[in-house]
């Protein structure tokens, strides 16, 4: 097997060369184009240092020394139903399995009201919906993770709810990185269209199975309509072979509610990029995310929250708990235009850390260019509150579990904005296993 | 034997020393009063035998039941059967009354090397104990202390002395910031507790809370001594004359 660069950035270029002269007489399609334009972006750009802003408190160099081969069209891998079986969650029987990049049909199931297949069946199926929302939302200007994964994404899944169509039972979406033959850089690229007056769920998880490294490059474009009301529960328990990209841009229209709660107990890296444009009024935005650090994770939650149009509201809440030599960072940024009057938006970040040598970066960011908002935003960091963990010991309780008991109370108000059931049952189970409980 | 045994205890936090070798001495089935003026040491003695890791003991000990508990940790003590009841309870925003007391509960019957209690056991004493300090029973599902009125607090102090049954319990100004009608529920609920195997020691500013619990004896704190022991009329004539005779007649005895 040819060795295919020294660094992350040859590694690429090499794999997508590879692609490209298999194509023959494809390569002036007007896909192949934006692949084009994506990929020489990254050629331009590179991987992003501490010099970026938006990555001031995140090296990704270590990519560099990852030893992988780039082979964007291979969709073999050998995860079986039963591997299915121990990621999914009793009570959520709808799911779809994306598997190094690719939609699995025989890995996935699901009985419901939605529209859910491939993307790449979408692409030739769905003409109107791709025209109107593929490739509209993601960032590929300032991230260049959305634009390598522009560059390099084949399929993913995609999920539409029509026109007043309201699907109680949620979507499990199950993203799997099999990383037994190798090291693994793959990408999915996911579309969501939730049309006006509709209702839907989706509940999405990462996992890597193999003992080596898998690097996953997962961009969802979603578009919330009209009265729509969509939830989105990410849960990120990976192993520590997982590195994590995700990418995530909604598009609300007016009365709409969009809620993203994001849940990360582990994973050698985790990045998660959190956008959301307004385009009318009256639309709600919830944010919700906690985290918790061990060993050496690292786990980074941007968010950007765009206020372009009047009488909307933003409510934004992080918490992490980081303990042993993890980093956790949190950049939240809310964006008000100067349109965007009558804005009400909020945000809070709140870390504890339980070592000395654990570590938080907490930036929030508001940018406000309308005169008559109501914005606010905190941030603290501390450690558990030693006042309490006096009074439940002077109770007889052990030391570790009235920490573990703290801690969990502190994750409580997270989780408990989850919405369904099941869900909201299991991770909290998870984060109690964390603690030891 | 006694139940607990202070000896010429001294206990200091950075560089205050505010026990100055103290010494007390309390059997099953009494009542204790320590009074005295702010600042005496009172809350210290009742955090030091609790377990708190604020102060460094510098000097004397603790004995509970004859053995040495001076270096134990602090739920170490509680799962002896020592319970503080705080001046300020702690609010715990997220953990439900419930949870904290069948953690509790489970944990100082596990350290005795009992099985926990079954579910339907725990609710009873639930229910059992709630009623005694007057609790509501949407009380349990709440979280610990959190929007609690100070009397609401004391009570629930109150209520957890009574789901763990300790032998020796230290109410540290249970009686501060509570109206004649909470004063009267949580004597009423210690009251009930009393009996000749347990023993409780009540620190307090003022002598109020003992025309309602009556003490056997009266220990006045100054200056991180005791400096004069007495029965339950001892809080009457600190009461009419104040702590400063206590001071004055203290140095009287030592200069003597």
């Amino acid at each position: 097997m040819p060795i295919q660069g020294n660094n992350f950035k040859e590694r690429i270029l090499s794999g997508f060369d590879i692609y490209e002269n298999h194509l023959n007489g494809h390569k002036d399609s007007a896909q192949h184009k934006v692949r084009v334009d994506a990929i020489k972006h990254f050629e331009a750009k590179g991987l992003p240092t501490l010099k970026n802003e938006l990555w001031k408190y995140t090296n990704v160099g270590f990519l560099n020394s990852l030893d992988f081969r780039l082979d964007i069209t291979d969709t073999n891998h050998s995860i079986t139903a039963e591997d299915i079986q121990k990621l999914k969650v009793d009570g959520i029987d709808n799911y779809v399995a994306i598997v190094n990049g690719f939609y699995s049909k025989e890995l996935s199931s699901f009985d419901t009201s939605l529209e859910v297949k491939s993307l790449k069946s979408a692409l030739s199926e769905n003409k109107e919906d791709i025209d109107a929302h593929f490739n509209k939302y993601l960032k590929n200007d300032t991230n260049v993770f959305s634009s390598l994964n522009t560059a390099l994404s084949f399929d993913g899944v995609f999920i539409k709810a029509k026109k007043g169509l309201v699907e109680e039972k949620p979507l499990h979406i199950i993203n799997i990185v099999d990383s037994r033959s190798g090291t693994q850089f793959k990408q999915a690229r996911n579309l969501i269209i939730a049309e006006d007056n509709s209702d839907m769920k989706l509940y999405e998880t990462n996992h890597t199975i193999g003992d080596n490294i898998g690097i996953s490059n997962i961009s969802t474009e979603i578009y919330v309509g009209h009265n729509t009301k969509l939830e989105h529960i990410k849960f990120q328990n990976d192993t520590d072979n997982g590195i994590y990209f995700a990418q995530s841009e909604a598009k609300q229209e007016r009365d709409s509610n969009y809620t993203s709660n994001t849940i990360t107990l582990n994973g050698k890296f985790v990045r998660n990029d959190l956008g959301t444009t307004h385009n009318g009024e009256n639309i709600e935005t919830h944010y919700y995310g906690y985290y918790y650090g061990s060993g050496r994770n690292l786990i980074d939650n941007h968010t950007m929250v765009d206020h372009a149009t009047p009488h909307c509201e933003s409510n934004e809440l992080y918490k992490g708990v980081l303990g042993d030599s993890s980093i956790g960072t949190f950049n939240g940024k809310i964006l008000v235009r100067p349109d965007a009057q009558k804005t009400n938006a909020y945000q809070s970040s709140k870390n504890v850390l339980l070592t000395d040598t654990a570590k938080v970066n907490a930036k929030p960011e508001l940018e406000i260019y309308a005169d008559d908002v109501k914005c606010s935003h905190g941030s603290s960091t501390g450690s558990i509150d030693k006042d309490a963990l006096f009074y439940l010991q002077s109770r007889g309780i052990l030391p570790e579990t009235a920490k573990a008991l703290l801690l969990l109370a502190y994750s409580q108000e997270i989780i408990d904005k989850i919405s369904v059931e099941p869900i909201r049952e299991y991770i909290a189970r998870q984060v109690e296993l964390k603690f030891g409980m | 034997m006694s139940l607990l045994k202070v000896e010429n205890l001294q206990a200091k936090i950075e560089d205050n020393q505010i026990l100055k070798g103290l010494n007390l001495e309390v059997n099953p089935g009494e009542v204790h009063a320590i009074m005295g003026p702010n600042g005496s040491g009172k809350s210290t003695l009742a955090s030091v035998i609790a377990g708190r890791e604020d102060y460094e003991i510098n000097g004397g000990r603790i004995l509970f039941e004859g053995e040495d508990i001076t270096d134990l940790e602090v739920h170490e003590r509680a799962q002896k059967g020592i319970f503080l009841a705080f001046q300020y309870p702690v609010e715990i925003p997220g953990v439900s009354n419930a949870n904290f007391m069948k953690s509790s509960v489970n944990a100082i019957r596990k350290a005795r090397g009992e099985e926990p209690l079954s579910p339907k056991d725990f609710l009873a004493r639930m229910r059992e104990k709630s009623a005694l300090v007057e609790i509501d029973k949407s009380f349990m599902s709440r979280a610990v202390n959190e929007g609690f009125s100070g009397g609401e607090k004391k009570r629930n102090e109150i209520f957890q002395l009574a789901m763990l049954e300790p032998k020796l319990a230290l109410l540290d100004e249970t009686d501060s910031g509570l109206d004649i009608d909470a004063l009267k529920i949580v004597s009423h609920g210690v009251n009930a507790l009393r009996n000749e195997n347990n023993a409780f020691v009540l620190i307090t500013h003022y002598q109020r809370l003992l025309n309602y619990i009556v003490p056997d004896f009266v220990h006045v704190l100054a200056d991180g001594r005791i400096v004069k022991s007495g029965g339950k009329e001892l809080a009457l004539e600190l009461e009419e004359k104040g702590y400063d005779w206590v001071k004055d007649h203290a140095v009287e005895e030592q200069t003597a």
